[in-house]
């Protein structure tokens, strides 16, 4: 279990960066799948930090990794306001250039690079599971 | 993130180095702003040596796609790895761009 918990601040991203790089130098793992993972955290932490906290205080998110028989499944725990992300997709992909709205593609790209979704809300926290296939 | 400029015959090349993440776009969304503002529309971006781009770096593609749609005119992508091609392709951005 690889274990990294960062504040709700821009500065977690390249804490983010640094974590799967080695993690993907530890497990030789793919540029595609480094990528995809960095991807897929950037995402989900970046939502969070512009719409998930309601005030000005500092938070802690915490992001345990675990990788099994090629799965990869990140479990991730913060206080944020509730945010089920499963039942949430506002990209439309067939939009037209003039139509194409910005908001919302950072959530598509992160749950087409996910296999599986878990979200669980409990003590006041967000509990998200995502499961990443290798191969 | 590092941007190379090369301005010649009224084309303007970027060679973008590094990642383009919600950190660096702000800084690629100033350069496309200037060289749209100085009235550029040929525009190549080289993305060899870019290794990561998440959604941020794609909306400030976007935004200058929609800039060079209104004279129909399209950015065109050269060298860029099959993984970043494939998120343009996830978002439905790929007919914005002419990709080489």
């Amino acid at each position: 279990m690889h274990t990294l918990t960062v504040l709700n601040s821009a500065d977690s991203l390249i804490q983010i960066e640094n974590f799967i790089l080695e993690i993907q130098n530890n497990y030789k793992l793919s540029p595609k799948i480094g990528f995809e993972l960095n991807l897929i955290l950037e995402e989900l932490i970046t939502n969070k930090i512009k719409y998930g906290f309601s005030d000005d205080l500092e938070h802690l998110i915490e992001l345990n990794l675990n990788i099994e028989n090629n799965l990869i499944v990140i479990k991730i725990i913060d206080d944020a306001d509730e945010f089920d992300l499963i039942d949430y997709d506002k990209n439309d992909i067939n939009k037209s250039i003039r139509e194409k709205e910005v908001g919302g593609l950072g959530i598509y790209l992160l749950k087409e690079k996910t296999d599986e979704l878990i979200y669980e809300r409990n003590d006041n926290k967000n509990i998200l599971i995502l499961k990443k296939k290798i191969s | 993130m590092d941007i190379l400029t090369e301005n010649k015959d009224k084309l303007v090349t970027l060679k973008i180095t590094g990642r383009l993440d919600t950190n660096t776009a702000p800084d690629l969304e100033k350069k496309l702003t200037e060289i749209l503002d100085a009235g550029y529309v040929n525009l190549t971006i080289d993305f060899d040596e870019l290794d990561y781009i998440s959604s941020s770096g794609l909306r400030v593609l976007l935004i200058a796609a929609k800039d060079l749609d209104e004279v129909s005119k399209k950015i065109t992508f050269i060298n860029v790895k099959d993984y970043i091609k494939e998120v343009f392709d996830i978002a439905g951005f790929t007919i914005l761009f002419d990709f080489k």
